[in-house]
């Protein structure tokens, strides 16, 4: 039901303005960058290691980018998506990753402002237990539900009538024919 | 036991969750997703206006700045018909609080040159400020446009409007921050 989300609301056109400085319009006009980031330490607290770059930057962000939701997709890690939405929040990753802030951190930092939603896998804790142990409990008790209705199955089978003595060869006969005897 | 009551009777009770979690979720409208940021402190940025200020210069407007008055923060686009929707009702608020009140649009993924031909177009009264890189639009969790935030004057985010506003719910939310102490 959640997917929806991505019908509620206008999303960027297929073929999005690539993330460009403006163009000014006047001589006094403003260079239109961001003078501050947004700071994740009020959040988070300080980074847990060491500033990463290169291969290890590279990793680190796939790793934490493969766990975060593309917010306008449909079931996409931002690490798979091509939206610009996807694409802004990667180099998000990728700027508190070299930062040093670990992988729970970055995690929690966008859990903190889309939700829990914002995660690929929900935490195994709380109702969400049902979604990882509903499953299995759910084939469980369809194999005990089976397993009961044969068992009951042969409890519960009819008793066979009474044989007319007169009747009895000829039975037995056919108990021959079909290779059973009466249980 | 004989299996027919006891198979009928777990069919009733599967039908029954399934209806049940049918009619819990029917009861949520599946376009809204509850903000975590209801009641936390508004992540801070920095970010310049595509207006400059009034000396001419440029307008570099620090969230932070903005305590001791409500503040209403709109993310946009231009290609967002909800937002063009809502843009009337928008400037209408901000011309009957903009004295009491701080209104922003943060412009969403898009063009400087576009926003400025849209706001020619249809009128402005607060300033715009464009989230390069929509690093606050991260911050804040905004998964599309339009999505208004409203924060009190502790800075603390009281409210978010997904999908376009309406004057009346706007007015008494300001209403309401508008009276509380600073």
């Amino acid at each position: 039901m959640m997917l929806l989300l991505s019908f509620a609301l206008a999303q960027p056109p297929e073929d999005p303005p690539a993330a460009e400085p403006a163009a000014p319009a006047s001589e006094d006009a403003p260079a239109l960058v961001p003078t501050v980031a947004p700071d994740p330490t009020p959040i988070v607290g300080p980074p847990a290691g060491p500033p990463r770059t290169g291969a290890e930057l590279d990793a680190a962000t796939r790793q934490i980018a493969s766990q975060l939701r593309c917010p306008v997709c449909q079931g996409l890690s931002v690490a798979d998506s091509p939206s610009e939405s996807a694409v802004a929040i990667k180099k998000e990753v990728e700027r508190l990753a070299s930062l040093g802030y670990s992988e729970e951190q970055c995690l929690f930092y966008f859990e903190a402002s889309y939700g829990e939603f914002i995660r690929l896998e929900p935490k195994a804790e709380g109702l969400n237990l049902l979604v990882w142990g509903g499953p299995a409990a759910l084939v469980l008790v369809g194999l005990g539900i089976v397993g009961w209705m044969r068992l009951g199955g042969r409890k519960t089978a009819p008793a066979r009538a009474a044989v007319d003595p007169a009747l009895a060869p000829y039975v037995e006969q056919v108990y021959a024919a079909v290779g059973r005897g009466p249980s | 036991m004989k299996r027919g009551p006891v198979v009928l009777f777990g069919g009733l009770v599967s039908v029954a969750v399934l209806v049940a979690v049918l009619a819990s979720g029917f009861q949520h409208d599946p376009h809204e997703i509850a903000s975590p940021m209801i009641g936390k402190a508004a992540p801070d940025f920095s970010l310049v206006a595509l207006e400059p200020s009034a000396t001419g210069g440029e307008q570099v407007v620090h969230l932070a700045a903005q305590r001791s008055t409500p503040v209403v923060l709109n993310f946009w686009a231009t290609w967002c018909i909800p937002c063009q929707q809502e843009h009337g009702t928008l400037l209408a608020v901000a011309r009957e609080f903009g004295d009491k009140a701080r209104f922003y649009g943060l412009v969403y993924q898009d063009k400087p040159e576009a926003i400025d031909a849209w706001l020619k177009a249809r009128g402005r009264a607060y300033p715009t400020l464009i989230d390069t890189g929509s690093q606050a639009a991260i911050a804040f969790g905004v998964y599309g446009v339009p999505e208004t935030f409203v924060i009190d004057k502790k800075g603390v985010i009281r409210e978010k409007f997904t999908g376009g506003v309406t004057f009346q719910g706007m007015a008494s939310l300001l209403n309401a921050l508008i009276a509380e102490p600073s």
